[in-house]
Formats: structure tokens, sequence, C-alpha cells
């Protein structure tokens, strides 16, 4: 069955397919009455790069010299040799100037295509790269840093040590059918948004050993499509004090050591 | 009635018999044909020779099925073919620098991309280590929700992703009208009619030279004798 879900890619058929395996999924709402286990879970909600990343030194090098020998081993081109023959006429004009060649009139030479199509491509403007939050560098939005990956993380007041931690959004698992239906609930406390969460499974998990009453934190991954973050900064009654989108690098300032640890494999880092 | 009986009692004995003088009866119809009998010699040879003159066709249209359609991007232009000796770039010389320059460029761009690859590789096993453990975890925690988490997510079949682009889109851009023009070849080969007649003058064409051909050698023999 999952091989004809692969074939059949019309959204009718695949409906069909979700509800027919919807009856191995229980439906119960709650899993059981007797021990609901003391977890946590939460959603890494990252942004996908926009604009293809810059090259570096080498690249650049290393493209300039393929396009070169490229152009050593090509023959010439149409225009090519119209720039060739053009310059010949233009010599025989010289030599003789009642020649034969001296009464070809040409429009515009090849040299002249050039120019005028250079200044073509010089008037057209591309949009730029940086966006207005870059350039006022603010954290709160997910239009900046168009060509890294943005991950979402809020600040929590940390009961125990009375100090704001930050954090990815989590939630304790409240006996739901399963640890993904908790990760949805949490995208609605972040605010308006519409997330594509991947996979059933957790990516990674953790828990803080040097706090033996907290509980272990499962994540899942999630990529962000459209939507609006709630500005927790300005909100009176909030879950969390503020949010922020970061890049992948300075993820160590706003982890924890531990916690970081733990997480940075599911998010292809160092 | 009586003119009848006057002419007979009068008149000498003739032989005017008035039967004599009759129409046909009326058929609506043709005579039948004469019924042919079924000739099993005939009837077989005259098979053998339809099926003889059907292979034949199918053997001489078997032909095309050989020659592949040209791909038109694998195709150099006959017009630039002719002109290849005209078009030969004047030949470059390197300076031993610019040799050595472009040696060490090659094997730094080997080591770079080497190096990239080995990171992509290191960033997947990671990831599914990490998973690995996440899941014995929740194993531990609890069963029910472990087997929850093993489901296979449909949702994210069909899989889309639009790469990134060098700048963002321009909202105020006025795209220039233009029209499509359809330039595909369609490769099909007729086989009407006109094509078999064509084949069959081609091969008697053909059979006609060459009887041509053994002609003029005899003829050259002889007159060499």
């Amino acid at each position: 069955m999952l091989r004809t879900s692969l074939l059949i890619s019309s959204s009718i058929a695949r409906r069909l397919i979700i509800a027919n395996t919807s009856t191995n999924i229980q439906t119960s709402s709650t899993i059981k009455s007797e021990k609901i286990p003391q977890i946590k879970v939460a959603l890494c909600i990252q942004r996908y790069v926009h604009l293809s990343p810059e090259m570096n030194q080498l690249e650049k090098d290393y493209t300039n010299l393929v396009a070169q020998l490229e152009t050593e081993h090509s023959y010439l081109s149409d225009h090519e040799l119209r720039h060739k023959r053009e310059i010949e006429l233009a010599k025989q004009r010289q030599n003789s100037p009642t020649s034969t060649a001296a009464a070809v009139n040409i429009v515009e030479t090849a040299v002249d295509l050039e120019d005028r199509l250079a200044k073509e491509f010089e008037n057209f403007q591309l949009m730029s790269r940086e966006t207005e939050d870059d350039k006022t560098n603010n954290l709160r939005s997910h239009n900046r840093k168009l060509d890294q990956n943005l991950l979402l993380i809020v600040q929590q007041k940390n009961s125990q040590s009375n100090k704001d931690e930050w954090i990815f959004p989590e939630k304790t698992y409240d006996g739901e059918p399963s640890l993904r239906a908790t990760a949805e609930q949490i995208i609605s406390t972040c605010g308006n948004l519409h997330v594509q969460i991947s996979g059933n499974a957790p990516l990674a998990w953790y828990k803080n050993d040097a706090d033996s009453s907290s509980k272990k934190i499962f994540f899942y991954k999630a990529e962000y499509l459209a939507g609006v973050v709630k500005q927790f900064a300005t909100l009176k009654s909030s879950p969390y004090k503020d949010h922020a989108w970061i890049i992948h690098e300075d993820l160590p300032k706003y982890l924890s050591p531990s916690y970081y640890k733990a997480v940075k494999d599911m998010l292809f880092v160092f | 009635m009586n003119i009848l009986s006057y002419s007979c009692s009068k008149l000498p004995l003739r032989n005017t018999f008035i039967r004599s003088f009759h129409i046909t009866s009326i058929n609506y119809g043709q005579p039948t044909k004469a019924k042919k009998k079924a000739d099993p010699m005939t009837d077989k040879i005259r098979e053998d020779r339809k099926r003889r003159r059907y292979e034949k066709v199918i053997d001489k249209l078997e032909k095309f099925k050989l020659q592949l359609k040209p791909i038109h991007e694998y195709e150099s232009e006959r017009r630039i073919l002719k002109e290849l000796d005209v078009r030969k770039r004047p030949s470059v010389e390197l300076t031993p620098e610019e040799t050595t320059h472009r040696l060490m460029l090659n094997r730094d761009w080997a080591k770079h991309k080497h190096r990239q690859h080995q990171q992509e590789i290191t960033f997947i096993s990671r990831a599914l280590k990490s998973q690995e453990s996440a899941l014995e975890q929740l194993k531990i925690e609890s069963e029910e929700i472990y087997e929850q988490a093993l489901q296979v997510d449909l949702k994210l079949i069909p899989f889309i992703r639009r790469g990134p682009l060098y700048s963002l889109p321009n909202s105020n851009y006025d795209a220039p009208d233009g029209d499509y023009f359809d330039t595909t070849n369609y490769f099909t080969k007729g086989f009407g009619v006109n094509f078999m007649e064509h084949m069959k003058t081609m091969e008697r064409q053909r059979w006609t030279d060459v009887r041509a051909e053994r002609r003029a050698k005899k003829e050259e023999k002889v007159a060499e004798k």
C-alpha cells in the first residue's frame, strides 16, 4: 500500500490512503489512564534558506578557471566570426578607400552590439539580498539572513535557578495519542503559524542531569512556511518572555552547553 | 376464335406451329453462375503468393524501426560542421606560472569538495544516531507512544522543494509580453498507399539498374574476346 501511495500523486487518492491507515492509529483521545509518562515535547522551527549563499574565494576562482577552459577548448561562435570579418573589412577600407569593401554599409558592428547589450544589463537592477531587518538587526523578525537557516528560540524564566534561559518552545506531555500531536499544539502557543513537522518520530532528547525534577525533553523539527510569531516581549501574560530567530553559529551563545550538545546533531551543525 | 378456326379449315396443312412462338417465362433474375469446384492446389498457391508479398513488405518496413529519432540537442548544426576550419580558435600558450596555478587550483578544489562530502555524510549519520537514541529513550518511557512515533507519516509525500534563488523576486517587475511558438519535430513516417507505391518504384528502379550493369559487364567481356 505504501508503494502505491508513492505512485499515485492526486490528493484524493492521498486522502483515501490516509483514511485507511488511520484505522491503525488509536482514535481514543487519551492513551491510558494509569500512568502518563512525565515527559516534555519541544519543537524546533526552522526557516529554511531563501537565497543561495555567496561563493567563497576558492569557489569563485574555480568557476573562473572552468569558464576559461571552456572558451579555450571551444570553436568560434557566430558573433566572433562576425567581429573578425568586420575587422578585415575595416582594414581593407583603410588600404583602398574605393574598393568594393568600402561600399558595404554596416549598420551596427559586433562591438557596438556588445556595448549596447552591456548598457542594458547595467540598467537592470536586481533586488538587494539584504532586507531591512538585516540592517536594523531585528532579531525578532524571520526576514533577515535570507541565505542562511534561522531557528526560532524562546526565552523562559527558569524557576529553579531564577535566571532567564533560552530554549526551544516546549510543552509537557498531557496524555495525547502521540508525541507528534503535542508538538502540533506547541505551534498554536507560538502564534498563528503554518508549519510542516518532519515525521512522527522525535529527533533528539535531553535531560537536565543537574536538575533532578526536570523531565525528559523530546525534540521535533519543523519547517516554517508562513505566519506570524506572537510578540512575547510585548504581551502582558505569556508563557515566554521573549523570542528570537537566530542562525546556527549564534546558537551556543544562547543555549546552555548541555542542551546545545543534545540538540546540535539533529540541526546539522558541527 | 372464329378467325383461327377459319384459317385452320380453309388453308392447307402447313408447318405453322403457333406454339413455337412464345416468350420465355418471367424469371426476375439472371441465370445462376456455374459453380466452380474448390481447387485446393490453386488456393494454396494463391495464399502462398500473398503471404510472400506481405512478408517482403514487412521486412522493408522493419528497416525504419532501426532508425532512431534524432535528438536535436545532440546533433551539431550542419552549417557549423562545414565551417569548422574557419572557426578554429588561435591556440593559447600557457606560461609555466599559469600551468602551476591551474594545477594547484584543481588540487584545492578536489580537497574542498572531498571535505564537503565527508561533512554531509557525518551530518546525516549523526542525525540518524541522535534519532535512534531518542527513540530508545521514548521506548523506556512508554511503549504505546513509541509505537505511535514509529508510524510512517504519509503527509510528507509528495515532497516538493524549490531551490534557493540568487535574489528575491521583484514585485514591481513588468515582464515583457511574448508568444509561444511550438517548434517540436514530430517524426512520423507515412505508411499510407503513397509510401508503398514509392517503395515499389524504388525497388523496380534498383533492379533495372542492376540488370543494366550486368548487361554492360557481359558486353564488355564479349568485346574483350
